[in-house]
């Protein structure tokens, strides 16, 4: 009778042992959890970091993440930095930049941009979302341009 | 009738008469007479005040001749003060030509507008025929208007891209007007119905072409077969580029079979699909047939499985991002490489006008390779939400488990006190 009750009393102390120790899991793993959390998305992006000044030599460019869209960063044969929303206002494919021609193309529907983003040719009927360039520290930053 | 007609005639010289109006106050008489007068004598004068002439002054005279500054009936219309009254059909190119063929005239009024109009009408299927002395044909105001000409990009403007569909019909839709062109007059009712015509017109696309974009407008005239693709790849640039390095443009060119027409038709263009490669009658059966040797129909049916495939792919892959980003998980990565499946899909499409299998399995591999990244993201995503909702309900009992456990051991210490 006494070995019955002390193995169902050492059966709920092992149980009540398991249970906090778990409970203690279930509440670290969260603390641990946050000190590194899953990814989620940003409200918006409003700038980032696209590269460092000597990737981008004149007349080059680059297709780079802006929040959910594709921007592109170009810098002109003179050495200006320009950025843009780098989906095209026709039908929204990713417009590229054209070194041949010296424009923004898409390849879409063959429309043109000039280098400031203004549609040229073509069917796109606007020109494309311009960014704001910014360089510290010859790192490049390109934010969304303030309303 | 006409008795009444000629009282109200003198009745109006005797009130213009009778106002004595000094000579500077005299904007136009013209205006001054027909207002008071009815129907389609009156018409021009509620519509010139929104003409785009009449913004500069430049007024009736400026096409009718006439002195717009007396208020003498016979005076003001007169031959000798240049008056020409309406102009009919065949002259009214070469008036309109003597201001906006002049550049120098042009110049002081509107610097950016073309001065090539009328040389271009001339060489059109409308300006020929008027020079033959055809008046039922085209000429500036049956598309212009007479007096109320708006700029081509006022919405108002009958030369407006949108507008103009209909303002062609006005013609080449009548088949009793048309009789005796022998051209069909189904231009407009099918291209309405096209790819192009549901983007202007429904979707309000105006990049979308209209009439004049094919055909020209002041030097309107079809295409032909050797220039079609020209025209078409205007916009269509990628498609031109690879059919005029493929083996089937020589052979279009020899069998002056129009290109892209050939394929696609010219006003009821439809959206393209797989269907005409691979469909139950297929683009490409209108020259070939199976085994005559070329492997061309193999080749389609190849192009349009992979296309086919890689878009089926694409849209399951698009229900798992969705899936994910409606939880609120971080979908961005998903999406780009989403994208840049679909542009291979534009691509591999794009790439059938090179005839040439190989190349729209290369592209199609390297979207499918960019659709099942997108996938592993969205699925890793979608695994992880669940990891962590099963985790908390786990972390559930776990707790209702220990409290139980406490409960018990609580009851216990309790009975045995």
């Amino acid at each position: 009778m006494n070995n019955d009750n002390m193995d169902r009393r050492s059966f709920l102390d092992y149980i009540l042992g398991g249970s906090i120790l778990a409970t203690l899991a279930a509440v670290l793993y969260p603390v641990l959890a946050y000190l590194k959390p899953p990814e989620a998305a940003e409200a918006m992006t409003s700038s980032i970091k696209v590269g460092k000044l000597e990737e981008f030599p004149p007349d080059s460019s680059k297709i780079f993440k802006f929040g959910r869209k594709p921007g592109i960063l170009i810098r002109s044969p003179d050495g200006e930095l320009k950025a843009f929303n780098a989906t095209c206002t026709h039908l929204s494919c990713v417009v590229q930049y054209r070194r041949d021609l010296g424009v923004i193309w898409c390849a879409c529907h063959n429309g043109r941009f000039n280098l400031n983003g203004k549609n040229i040719s073509g069917p796109p009927p606007r020109p494309l979302e311009e960014f704001d360039v910014h360089v510290k520290d010859d790192e490049i930053y390109v934010s969304r341009r303030s309303a | 009738m006409r008795l009444y007609k000629l009282f109200k005639l003198f009745a109006i010289i005797i009130i213009v008469m009778t106002v004595h109006l000094p000579a500077q106050g005299i904007q136009s008489t013209c205006i001054d007479c027909h207002g008071l007068l009815e129907d389609e004598m009156t018409a021009p004068v509620d519509s010139f005040e929104n003409d785009v002439h009449n913004r500069p002054g430049l007024g009736c005279v400026g096409c009718h001749g006439g002195d717009n500054t007396s208020d003498d009936l016979v005076e003001s219309m007169s031959p000798e003060k240049g008056f020409i009254g309406t102009p009919g059909p065949l002259e009214i190119p070469e008036l309109c030509s003597k201001c906006h063929s002049d550049p120098d005239f042009m110049k002081t009024y509107n610097p950016s507008l073309p001065t090539d109009q009328y040389s271009k009408y001339l060489t059109s299927i409308h300006g020929k025929k008027s020079e033959e002395g055809d008046k039922k044909v085209a000429h500036c105001s049956s598309c212009h208007g007479a007096h109320g000409i708006r700029p081509s990009k006022n919405p108002l403007s009958a030369v407006y891209d949108k507008n103009i569909p209909a303002t062609c019909a006005g013609c080449h839709n009548d088949s009793a007007y048309m009789a005796a062109y022998s051209i069909p007059t189904d231009q407009v009712r099918n291209y309405k119905q096209s790819v192009h015509g549901i983007a202007l017109l429904e979707k309000g696309d105006l990049g979308a072409p209209t009439c004049n974009d094919c055909h020209g407008n002041h030097g309107a005239i079809p295409p032909d077969a050797e220039s079609i693709d020209k025209v078409c790849g205007l916009c269509h640039h990628n498609n031109m580029v690879d059919f005029e390095k493929s083996s089937h443009a020589d052979y279009f060119s020899l069998m002056e079979k129009p290109a892209c027409e050939s394929c696609h038709s010219n006003h009821l263009i439809e959206p393209p699909s797989t269907e005409m490669l691979s469909g139950e009658e297929p683009v490409c059966a209108q020259c070939h047939f199976e085994d005559d040797g070329t492997g061309a129909l193999e080749a389609a049916n190849m192009m349009a499985d992979r296309i086919d495939s890689l878009e089926a792919v694409i849209a399951s892959t698009e229900e798992q991002i969705e899936k994910a980003d409606q939880k609120g998980l971080f979908v961005t990565d998903g999406l780009f490489a989403l994208k840049d499946a679909r542009q291979k899909v534009y691509k591999s499409r794009t790439a059938v006008h090179t005839f040439n299998a190989d190349t729209v399995v290369e592209i199609t591999a390297a979207g499918f390779n960019q659709a099942v990244e997108a996938r592993t993201i969205a699925e890793e995503l979608l695994d992880n939400y669940v990891f962590r909702r099963k985790g908390l309900a786990v972390s559930v009992v776990v707790l209702l488990i220990l409290a139980f456990s406490i409960w018990i051991k609580v009851r216990r210490k309790e009975s045995s006190q």
